[in-house]
């Protein structure tokens, strides 16, 4: 006798259609030069993990187009219980990358902090209502916590780690001789000492 | 490593402030001087280089010039803009008609990036209005998406560079339209 589930079917929204389509914005969207390229077969395992700017500009550029395009007018799955969580997670997602945009503004006022914390604050609660099984991951407090941040700092731009991810990034590219405290710099064959090695006797 | 990363961005903050010291803004101005170092107001394209031309028709007739200069790019407040036969991306501009601010942006791509003595300017054609009368981008305050018609003007538009407000990025939601996102960071 098969098995049969007492479990209600679990609704997905990331079909394959909703993947093709944002291939297919990231592939068709006109952008500057100036916007980064973000990998054109997203989703797919041959795309890798993005990083943070590769996150941002699919946040603030390509997912907001696809998914209006997608469920914005709220009849897109055959199921009408999908259709009906499709458009909730519209505007939950659209909140999320509302705060990212306005997160990564030049320029910064109460206004906007006051606007980003609205958004992030509404996700989050809303996120906890349309998915009460996942897990909730520590950086969703963290990034309300942003919001005091913003008060002390200013615009993102002058205190987030991106300088700090490309030093790292021009570390682990360099040549080593994987000796502790010393690193052989490119073709060269200069050794720059970060520290003074320490020598036992 | 902490406290250096907490000092440097209270000191870009300072330095970015409203209220900064002017003799720190002097100073930045006499640095770049000093060293060389590529002012931001400094065009891409050496409106000294280049040779002086017989404008295209349709160019002439929105200029009332005969001839002047034609670059395929150039860069002003370090954004490169290029006509849309350069490159296609960089030819999608906002822009405010006679640098007024009190109105809506208008979305153009650039057809010609022209030079009568020293003034760099743009002839554009603007999207025309979507003839949709539901516009689902255009319900999200903080991501000022719209939808126009992918259909340009047929006329060309003088815009000078003051009057651009940023690039944006266009996606054909349909044969009849496009969405229109403004790219804008400031």
């Amino acid at each position: 006798m098969p098995f049969i589930s007492k479990e209600p079917e679990k609704l997905k929204l990331a079909t394959p259609q909703v993947m093709q389509r944002i291939r297919d914005v990231i592939h068709e969207t006109v952008t500057p030069s100036w916007i980064s390229s973000v990998p054109k077969n997203f989703g797919s395992a041959g795309a890798g993990t993005l990083k943070a700017d590769e996150w941002q500009i699919m946040a603030t550029v390509y997912l907001p187009i696809a998914l209006i395009s997608l469920w914005g007018h709220g009849a897109c799955y055959k199921h009408k219980d999908l259709n009906a969580l499709s458009t909730r997670s519209l505007e939950n997602t659209m909140s999320l990358f509302s705060a990212v945009r306005l997160l990564t503004f030049n320029n910064m006022s109460l206004g906007r902090i006051q606007a980003y914390k609205d958004h992030i604050v509404a996700y989050v609660k809303d996120v906890q209502v349309l998915f009460p099984k996942e897990d909730i991951p520590t950086n969703f407090h963290m990034a309300i916590h942003i919001t005091e941040f913003l008060n002390l700092f200013g615009p993102v731009r002058s205190w987030w780690c991106f300088p700090l991810e490309r030093l790292i990034g021009i570390m682990q590219r360099r040549l080593t001789n994987h000796k502790q405290g010393v690193y052989l710099f490119g073709s060269t064959q200069f050794f720059f000492f970060l520290t003074q090695p320490f020598q036992e006797n | 490593m902490l406290q250096t990363f907490i000092r440097s961005g209270q000191l870009h903050r300072w330095l970015q402030a409203p209220d900064r010291p002017s003799a720190l803004v002097g100073s930045k101005e006499l640095f770049e001087k000093i060293f060389h170092r590529e002012s931001f107001e400094r065009p891409f394209a050496n409106p000294s280089k280049g040779v002086v031309k017989d404008f295209p028709e349709d160019l002439q007739s929105v200029t009332n010039t005969t001839n002047g200069k034609l670059h395929a790019y150039h860069r002003a407040l370090n954004i490169v803009f290029a006509r849309a036969s350069t490159h296609l991306g960089n030819s999608l501009v906002l822009f405010y008609p006679h640098n007024d601010w009190r109105n809506q942006y208008i979305p153009a791509s650039i057809k010609y990036i022209f030079q009568v003595g020293s003034q760099v300017k743009f002839a554009v054609r603007r999207h025309l209005d979507s003839t949709k009368a539901e516009d689902i981008f255009a319900k999200y305050p903080h991501f000022p998406m719209k939808l126009y018609s992918s259909k340009l003007a047929d006329s060309l538009e003088v815009v000078e560079i003051d009057w651009i407000f940023s690039h944006f990025a266009r996606y054909n939601v349909s044969a009849e339209d496009v969405v229109v996102l403004p790219l804008s960071r400031e």
